[in-house]
């Protein structure tokens, strides 16, 4: 259906954890879901609770093999060492690798792997770059516009509201970028203890700020992709794809 | 009321708190320099809306050079030969400020930029 990239340009900006809550709260909104961890160190399966000795199974991975590896509605894959094949750009190119099926990926990409980003960017519908409140990673705007922002959307994540470069950030960003500021998601202890608590947050802290304004930038992100896919006569939504195959099972091509 | 503070204060079993709620206006931002040495980055906002802000009111232009600040600035100036498809991407998606509103929003804030240079507050 699509592919969703979360990509910052700086690191620590809670790339990983935006992504995965974004997958949950797609998933609950009726969305068949698959999130791929394209990141080597292997960080995303911490916000669904599953602990640094369990290896999620790969992208192109046999169905019954990936069947297990399924939490809060949300097929869990490793395409790390597939993006690190030689043919892995060909394979996109070809379509051997592709995205167009029913199901809809979120792709947590590493700050650093830029090269992965721009590879994967034209068979990408929407782009959330996550920034923080700080002059290290504003600096790095510019940069994200070198490549086009067509399909980028921005989140303002670890939000202190009490803090005053924090909220004038967010005024600034909210000024410079309009609509495509999706939202702000505040800083919040209870994310680095679910994690620790290998639960995910929903189950850890349900009460937590984190998890509500996720759950609003999930709702965000959802509105915006019927519009994407609308605009593109894209594949239809979850109203219309109640016999939809169930998250993980693959399709017909080495993704999906 | 935000969906937190609603929570916290059923959870009291308070419901006589005046509640409010800190906003910054544009208007109230402060005059950060990383703020100003990203307006000023032409892949952030192209030169030439910077350049027809300033001229809309001629008593900036006297403020506005400000060689400190440009000493000071964090980001250095982008390659003034841009890429066409950079340059039209940065023009279509970044440079929103055609509209008046958002032109008045960042003359002001360009001004008060100044204006805290010139006072020695930046």
């Amino acid at each position: 259906m699509a592919l969703i990239l979360f990509h910052s340009p700086r690191g620590g900006t809670g790339n990983s954890f935006l992504a995965a809550t974004t997958a949950i709260a797609l998933s609950r909104a009726g969305h068949d879901v698959t999130a791929l961890d394209f990141a080597q160190s292997g960080t995303l399966q911490l916000h669904f609770g599953i602990g640094p000795g369990e290896a999620l199974p790969a992208l192109d991975a046999p169905a019954e093999e990936a069947a297990s590896a399924s939490v809060q509605g949300v097929a869990l894959r490793s395409a790390a060492a597939l993006a690190r094949q030689d043919d892995f750009a060909q394979g996109l190119a070809a379509g051997e690798i592709g995205f167009d099926g029913e199901q809809l990926f979120v792709a947590d990409i590493s700050s650093g792997d830029q090269h992965l980003r721009d590879l994967l960017l034209p068979y990408a519908d929407l782009e959330i770059c996550p920034l923080t409140a700080t002059a290290e990673c504003l600096m790095m705007l510019p940069a994200v516009n070198d490549a086009g922002l067509a399909k980028t959307r921005f989140v303002m994540s670890m939000v202190e509201d009490t803090r005053r470069f924090a909220r004038h950030s967010v005024g600034f960003l909210r000024e410079l970028l309009g609509d495509r500021l999706l939202g702000q998601v505040r800083r919040d202890e209870s994310v680095i203890e679910a994690c620790a608590m290998l639960q995910p947050l929903g189950r850890y802290a349900p009460h937590s700020a984190a998890l509500a304004d996720t759950i609003a930038l999930g709702e965000s992100v959802a509105d915006l992709l019927v519009d994407i896919l609308d605009a593109d006569g894209g594949a239809p939504l979850p109203d219309d794809t109640a016999g939809a195959a169930p998250a993980g099972q693959p399709g017909k091509n080495r993704a999906a | 009321m935000r969906a937190d503070a609603k929570v916290l204060l059923e959870r009291l079993g308070k419901s006589d708190f005046r509640y409010r709620e800190f906003v910054d206006r544009f208007a109230d931002l402060e005059s950060w320099p990383i703020f100003e040495a990203l307006l000023k980055d032409p892949r952030i906002m192209p030169q030439e809306e910077v350049s027809a802000i300033e001229a809309a009111e001629p008593g900036d232009s006297a403020r506005m050079p400000a060689p400190r600040a440009q000493a000071r600035a964090v980001v250095a100036p982008a390659p003034a030969a841009a890429k066409p498809r950079e340059a039209e991407a940065a023009a279509s998606l970044f440079g929103r400020y055609g509209r008046p509103e958002r032109a008045q929003n960042i003359r002001s804030l360009l001004q008060r930029l100044s204006d805290a240079v010139e006072g020695g507050d930046a």
